[in-house]
């Protein structure tokens, strides 16, 4: 079961001579094929619960658990290990300028070890999936901002993560594209089973979640009212159902 | 990690900043020019000295030398050759002149040698003693390259300035590649040992008798011509003149080498500070490399393969300018030097002056791009300052400074794990 579980955890910054909570007691668990998202305000320490998830930063107490293996524990090696198994998809989509968008999106899997060539051929089958296999071949540049995150979401998509950690998926884009690209992932989502853990201001995401959080000062409190099922129409887009 | 990955994705790096890296390569490029061009020009003044020298010394171990221009007595050859030990004792006489022909004129160095040089293998002797080449009586011959510049073709005359008197003088042969080797680019003029005489207007006077001797006998040797002949003659080794270039040199060989480290230390920062520019961006790159489960060695892989291309690219391109540098720029010789040593024209590249030059490129850029790796040694497990940095495509200083180094990384780890920067 490739379930993430945060389990009381603390994290602390110093911040002039004050400590700052960024998570404060938090305990959450996301289970495969589960949709989480997460509101909240600037400061009120998303980011920081992303990167305790991805293994990036250590929890100063409590602990956070994959498969119910301890990620506060793991090696360097270990560590990155682990984050191969996770799928990224950020506000600024974070593509290498001037890199066509199938390279763009092998990343992931040139991380695997997988020669360029197989990953070629791997992102584009994603590509294609995602709809972009007539612009494969173009740079970020020249692509529209949901043509990015597209390409950003193959790219995290492409070696079949366990988990997937979002963080403003949508900052980028309109409303339209919005709906459009969290349906998309909701959909990829629930269709693989894996789990995703949605940080986010968008008001629409929740109708995509299965459940959503506030975090508030670095304390975690679930709504009730959120909506499991997208109420909202989403654009359809030309993606084939991924195998 | 595959060489084919890691040119993949330097591929990337091309592609998305070709200025910042075309930038950070000339600046390498400039400085192993700099570097490789003073060190080749420095290494061919005392080089092509070398080289004529042991040309003619070949492997004569000891050398009987007059300590004027009137030279030694010719007879002492016989007292030599009567010593213990000695195995081959061959009379030189060396004489700077100018030779004139149509086309020009050049400053030389007139050798005269008989046949029993040939007996020492020198290169530019060698083929005397075998009975290929031989010189006419009243004759020199020349190198090509000296011939070309002078307007002569065998059998022509030249005006040979020597002592104060001009001599007209037939050229017998021109010598190739394949005759005195490197010596092509000398300024000499070979002559029988009696003709060089009479043109130096010494008569049985001799510069220099060159010594071979028997195994295990140099020693004894030299301290019989010592003892006998110590107190108005130099007795020492073969490559004594060497030596006094040497001396004569090192007032050019320390500015040089000053201006050497100079141009290492341009090239360093030239290097350095283009790199510097390119920091934003791979700092970027190693925190997405981290977030898509890189491990830090093969960061550090790509990183470094990143940095040696680049060094690699920039230190070839380095050394073809500094050879075009040193051919057009850097090519004058000390007149001090030239009035006093057989100074050739070859350019002497050794190969570790390439090799020091090459490495010096490298070195500057791995140096170079040791902040953004000593980062990913600093970064640990915390990188809060990486996920910004990345999020927002700008540079950001991590939490323990951009100074922070190999050395400073456990400080470094300590100090993030005390404190860090609000990254929510």
């Amino acid at each position: 079961m490739s379930t993430l579980e945060l389990i009381d955890v603390v994290k602390r910054y110093a911040s002039g001579g004050d400590v700052v909570r960024a998570a404060d007691g938090v305990s959450l668990t996301i289970v495969p094929g589960e949709v989480v998202a997460l509101y909240g305000p600037s400061g009120s320490g998303k980011t920081t619960l992303l990167l305790l998830a991805a293994g990036m930063l250590a929890p100063d107490a409590g602990d956070v658990r994959f498969d119910g293996r301890s990620i506060a524990r793991l090696s360097r090696d270990e560590g990155a290990h682990y984050r191969r198994g996770l799928g990224f998809v950020f506000q600024s989509f974070h593509l290498m300028p001037a890199v066509p968008a199938i390279d763009n999106a092998t990343l992931k899997l040139l991380a695997d070890g997988m020669s360029p060539a197989r990953a070629r051929k791997q992102a584009t089958t994603w590509l294609a999936r995602l709809g972009l296999a007539d612009r494969a071949h173009h740079p970020p540049e020249r692509l529209s901002m949901g043509e990015r995150q597209r390409v950003a979401i193959a790219r995290a998509l492409a070696n079949d993560p366990r988990l997937i950690l979002a963080d403003e998926p949508t900052g980028s884009l309109d409303s339209v594209r919005s709906r459009e690209t969290l349906g998309m992932l909701s959909r990829l989502c629930r269709e693989r089973e894996v789990g995703m853990l949605l940080v986010t201001h968008d008001r629409d995401a929740a109708h995509f979640a299965d459940r959503v959080f506030d975090l508030r000062d670095g304390r975690l409190a679930e709504r009730g009212d959120h909506g499991a099922v997208p109420a909202l129409e989403v654009p359809a887009t030309d993606e084939a159902t991924p195998a | 990690m595959s060489p084919r990955t890691l040119l993949y994705l330097y591929g990337w790096r091309l592609r998305a900043h070709p200025f910042k890296e075309l930038l950070a390569g000339a600046g390498i490029a400039i400085g192993v020019a700099l570097l490789f061009a003073v060190q080749v020009a420095n290494t061919s003044v005392t080089g092509s000295v070398e080289q004529l020298l042991h040309a003619i010394t070949g492997k004569a171990e000891l050398e009987l030398a007059a300590r004027d221009a009137q030279g030694l007595d010719a007879r002492l050859l016989q007292v030599v050759r009567a010593v213990p030990g000695v195995q081959t004792a061959a009379p030189t006489i060396e004489h700077r002149g100018v030779v004139e022909g149509p086309a020009g004129s050049e400053a030389i160095e007139l050798i005269g040698v008989d046949p029993s040089l040939a007996a020492l293998d020198g290169a530019a002797t060698r083929e005397f003693g075998s009975g290929r080449l031989s010189i006419p009586a009243r004759s020199i011959v020349m190198p090509d390259r000296l011939a070309r510049v002078t307007g002569v073709e065998p059998g022509d005359r030249v005006t040979l300035n020597m002592a104060g008197r001009p001599h007209r003088v037939r050229v017998a042969a021109l010598l190739d590649k394949g005759e005195i080797g490197s010596l092509t680019g000398s300024s000499v003029a070979i002559a029988p040992l009696a003709f060089a005489q009479e043109l130096a207007g010494t008569p049985g006077r001799l510069s220099r008798i060159l010594i071979r001797a028997r195994e295990d006998s140099v020693a004894s040797v030299r301290a019989v011509l010592t003892r006998l002949m110590g107190n108005r003659l130099n007795v020492g080794p073969a490559d004594s003149t060497v030596r006094r270039l040497e001396s004569a040199s090192a007032p050019n060989d320390q500015s040089t080498a000053l201006f050497s480290a100079i141009s290492a230390m341009i090239g360093v920062l030239f290097a350095f500070n283009a790199m510097l520019l390119t920091m934003p961006d791979r700092r970027a790159f190693i925190a997405e490399l981290r977030m898509q489960g890189f491990t830090p060695w093969r960061i550090v892989g790509v990183l470094g393969f990143q940095a040696l291309a680049l060094g690699t690219m920039a230190s070839l391109a380095g050394l073809l300018l500094g050879d075009l540098l040193s051919r057009s720029v850097f090519h004058a010789v000390p007149t001090y030097l030239s009035f006093t040593f057989p100074i050739g024209t070859q350019r002497v590249v050794p190969l570790h002056t390439v090799a020091l030059a090459f490495g010096s490129g490298l070195l500057a850029s791995l140096i170079a791009a040791s902040r953004p790796l000593a980062d990913v040694v600093c970064a640990a497990r915390s990188t809060a300052w990486s996920t910004s940095a990345a999020s927002s495509g700008r540079d950001s200083t991590p939490p323990c400074g951009a100074g922070c180094c190999w050395a400073r990384s456990r400080s470094c780890s300590r100090r993030r794990s005390s404190s860090g920067s609000t990254p929510a």
